[in-house]
């Protein structure tokens, strides 16, 4: 893992400071309101429907130990005894005093965290795959591309007020579990014959009201022309992106609007202009973090082997484990996702049984997924029943990870200021129909997420099953979406027809299923049925 | 303004706590909604409002349009009494029991 350096924690250190500071102003009337809310928002604070809000960024989902137990921590010193992990690998207190932020912010420093970046239109959180660095299919661990990418974006100068906010995600495997194509910019990273990190990079990609799929920009890019062309790409926006409209202000209207050929030149123009010898370092730099997370890979072992166990320990394996690039380990993801939990939730003491666990099983390591998940990378085969009853102790052995019961969705009405229905009740529904559903029928191998307005937090737009939570005259009301997905073949998914009412979605998502087993052919997956007999037979099904 | 309210009551976050509260028919901010003031002319909140967030008391001070029964006419403002949705939360373990039944 990354760890910082005297200037890293310096900087972090000045930052909670200064944080404290305009808290202290603020509390005191010396700072408005109107004076205040920028300086929160670039430290992640937002006023939401029943409190402050606090996200806290988890750099490109990776976690140590000591670093999960601060956060179980502060959900029961600062909070109501939980946190939520979101979409962007963050993770969000909901019930945060004013008073106390300060010293939430000192606290997180403590363990090499903080908040910066996480709200206003900056460059957040950078994300990547939750298996990176484990992963079997990867060619290039992502990670210190990511925190390259942390490092050049953090306070950049000229990219603290963009149009809007951007979102950069990560990938260096073969298959995308990072929804990639979802993002303002995707780096997708290769090796070259010479076996050095290249990248392609896509562009224009997100959600909310105007989703897109990335477009590809550039192939092959060169790491000594990475931070250059992500400057350029950059410049381009901040100069030429709407800041009249902010539905229109993201990229992804850009690249609409200007058309990618133009985008290109305007960046090919910019390029020129830029004194690449200021990016000199980051060479020497990228080097010097990935000795790090190459120090922290561990060797092969010999003499582990996959335990026969239960049953039960065999589903869990199956459903939840993950082929390891480094013989003798399994990475394991644990579900946030029990029958009518709500999606992305743990308690304080969770998050410092999974610490601990961590510490034990997987060298201290932790990675929060997209899909609100977690995930232990080192686990020795040898050690996994011991883990899976470890597992059980803490209610944390849910065998349902990447299955429909495996719900992403966002806070919605329940908390956030900017939704316009709920999320959780529907999510627990449903998750009570579905978990019954797959103990009685097996995995069901689809993906649901629901967002509470569209904005997307809930990546629905890139669902199997989307579900979009709308305000209609005074009523809630929830849109369906049909054969959107995350993967290298991003899709968004096409809407159904009408909404339905809230006591309505939990049928209506049974008959879609229904539909999906009557159609499949053998071992299909929702996406590829839907992707071979479209919309018109799911529509016929459930508008009858 | 909603058209079809009968009265108003004024919402804000507390600055400190950032907790929902009301302005009550005591002329100070409470977390009771029924015992906030409901007043049929907006006019006479909203100055209230902006005052209490230029004192730095409160944050986001916001009219709720009620009706006759003095209830919520938004989605928004309802949901936002209601309060957070934590029922129907079961655990992993019996979700586990469940599972190992059917085996």
């Amino acid at each position: 893992m990354y760890a910082y350096d005297t200037f890293d924690q310096t900087f972090v250190d000045q930052r909670a400071a200064e944080f404290r500071d305009q808290i202290n102003r603020r509390l005191s009337g010396a700072l408005s309101e109107d004076e205040f809310k920028p300086l929160r928002l670039q430290n992640g604070l937002y006023l939401q429907l029943h409190a402050y809000m606090l996200r806290v960024a988890i750099p490109y989902g990776v976690l140590n130990a000591r670093q999960l137990q601060m956060l179980g921590d502060l959900a029961d010193r600062y909070d109501k005894g939980y946190g939520h992990f979101t979409t962007r690998q963050n993770i969000q207190y909901n019930w945060t005093k004013l008073s106390d932020v300060a010293d939430m912010i000192d606290a997180l420093a403590s363990v090499q965290m903080h908040a910066i970046q996480t709200s206003g239109n900056c460059i957040r959180n950078v994300t990547t795959d939750a298996y990176a660095g484990v992963a079997g299919d990867e060619w290039l661990d992502p990670r210190p591309t990511a925190e390259l990418l942390r490092q050049w974006s953090s306070l950049h100068p000229e990219f603290a007020f963009l149009p809007r906010k951007f979102k950069i995600a990560v990938l260096g495997a073969a298959q995308d579990r990072a929804a990639m194509k979802f993002h303002d910019i995707g780096l997708w990273a290769k090796l070259d014959d010479a076996g050095q990190p290249i990248y392609d990079i896509w562009v224009g990609g997100g959600q909310g009201r105007t989703p897109r799929v990335a477009r590809l920009f550039q192939k092959a890019v060169p790491l000594a022309d990475l931070l250059p062309t992500l400057d350029a790409m950059l410049r381009v926006y901040n100069l030429a992106g709407r800041r009249d409209n902010k539905y229109k202000a993201r990229i992804k209207i850009l690249i609409d609007e200007m058309g990618l050929e133009p985008y290109r030149a305007a960046v090919a123009e910019e390029l020129g202009q830029i004194d690449r010898s200021v990016f000199a370092p980051a060479l020497g730099e990228y080097r010097r973090i990935a000795a790090q997370f190459e120090t922290a890979q561990r060797p092969a072992l010999q003499g582990q082997k996959l335990p026969q166990g239960s049953p039960a320990f065999q589903a869990w394996l199956q459903q939840n484990g993950m082929a390891h690039k480094v013989p003798g380990y399994a990475a394991i993801a644990i579900s946030l996702k029990a029958k009518g939990a709500i999606p992305g939730d743990a308690s304080g003491a969770q998050m410092r049984a999974v610490a601990a666990l961590a510490e034990r099983y997987s060298a201290s390591e932790l990675r929060v997924s997209h899909r609100q998940n977690l995930v232990l990378p080192w686990v020795k085969l040898n050690d996994l029943e011991e883990l899976y009853h470890a597992l059980l102790e803490q209610d944390l052995a849910e065998a349902n990870i990447g299955l429909a019961s495996d719900i992403i969705a966002c806070p919605g009405l329940d908390y956030c200021a900017l939704a316009t229905a709920r999320s959780i009740p529907v999510a627990q529904a449903l998750s009570h129909r579905l978990r019954e559903r797959e103990r009685l029928q097996g995995p069901l191998d689809l993906s649901l997420n629901i967002s509470g307005c569209i904005n997307a937090c809930g990546h629905h737009h890139a669902a199997n099953i989307g579900i979009l939570g709308l305000n209609r005259t005074e009523t809630e009301t929830y849109q369906i979406s049909l054969g959107g997905r995350a993967d290298e073949d991003a899709k968004v998914g096409d809407i159904l027809g009408p909404g339905f009412s809230q006591d309505q979605v939990p049928e209506v998502i049974e008959t879609l299923i229904d539909t999906w087993q009557a159609l499949r052919a053998d071992g299909e997956d929702f996406a590829t049925t839907y992707a071979r007999v479209g919309k018109q037979p799911f529509k016929e099904a459930v508008y009858v | 303004m909603a058209r079809s309210a009968s009265a108003y009551a004024l919402a804000a976050n507390d600055l400190l706590t950032g907790a929902l509260v009301f302005w009550s028919q005591e002329a100070g901010w409470c977390s009771d909604f029924t015992a906030a003031l409901f007043a049929s002319d907006p006019a006479t909140l909203e100055p209230l409002g902006s005052a209490e967030e230029a004192a730095n008391r409160i944050v986001g001070a916001a009219l709720i349009p009620v009706n006759a029964a003095h209830q919520p006419i938004e989605l928004r403002d309802q949901r936002r009494l209601q309060g957070v949705t934590l029922a129907l939360r079961t655990t992993a373990s019996e979700s586990q029991q469940d599972f190992a039944k059917a085996a």
